[in-house]
């Protein structure tokens, strides 16, 4: 049997690695996909608990998750969408011209 | 070494391997198609752990929302490759995380993971004990979409004046 640290350190490494995805970059693009990498570990990590500790509510918390995040990146890609627009780039950088 | 112990292993090592890909690719496109190498390991993740019915949903959430959403995304908005950023000392915080994080599981002791649960009643429970929660997110998800399409579409500041 697999001890649920592992699960832990698992998730604790593509955590760090998006981690390192978001502050290495500053293209919009990348930081969704990073914020999917932390949510998904974060998932796995309460699937696992929920296994672990034959609870039950874990895996409707997990569906709620998904559901929330989805709705997050929709918003955030339609922000993005519309910083194109008045940039022409999807640098988060360019934020600062549009100040104000 | 069990079967079931390789398996977790081989997940393991292939979550890690993708991720570390998807982050260090330079092109949108390889971002994307590495998130949805990702969204597989990780339903196969769910599969692992018992839970068919949330590796369904996560696979078709994820790979058929959000990747096909964030693929329109880049077809609106054409940069090809982009950069790193100048600062050489962005690994560090994650390293620290990493670092801290191996600590704290190394004293821990936990129970292992059984996969005993039986999942066969999620659906009364999600909708019974969870109910309004499910309706206050129907009404986000509204939201959520109405502002999108509000967003997306609205005219430019500079052609209306």
């Amino acid at each position: 049997m697999i001890p649920y640290n592992y699960f832990l350190l698992v998730t604790g490494m593509v955590f760090a690695v998006a981690i390192y995805g978001i502050l290495s970059r500053r293209n919009g693009i990348t930081l969704i996909v990073s914020g999917e990498l932390i949510i998904n570990s974060a998932l796995i990590n309460i699937a696992a608990a929920t296994e672990s500790f034959n609870l039950y509510n874990g895996a409707n918390y997990v569906l709620i998750i998904l559901v929330v995040a989805v709705l997050e990146s929709a918003a955030f890609i339609s922000l993005l969408i519309a910083l194109y627009k008045e940039t022409g780039s999807s640098n988060l950088s360019k934020l600062k011209e549009i100040k104000g | 070494m069990d079967a079931y112990t390789l398996g977790f292993f081989a997940l393991s090592a292939l979550l890690v391997v993708i991720s570390m890909l998807c982050v260090a690719s330079r092109r949108l496109v390889h971002y994307i198609l590495f998130l949805f190498l990702f969204v597989i390991v990780v339903s196969a993740f769910f599969i692992y752990l018992n839970a068919i019915f949330l590796s369904l949903a996560e696979l078709i959430i994820y790979n058929g929302g959000i990747v096909v959403l964030l693929a329109i995304a880049i077809f609106l908005m054409p940069e090809g490759e982009f950069s790193y950023q100048d600062k050489k000392y962005i690994f560090i915080l994650p390293l620290l995380i990493l670092a801290f994080l191996s600590f704290l599981l190394y004293n821990g002791r936990a129970n292992p993971v059984t996969s005993n649960l039986n999942y066969s009643g999620l659906g009364y429970s999600l909708f019974i004990d969870y109910g309004p929660l499910l309706a206050l997110l129907a009404i986000t998800a509204i939201a959520t979409l109405i502002s999108s399409i509000y967003l997306i579409t609205k005219e430019d500041k500079h052609d209306t004046l």
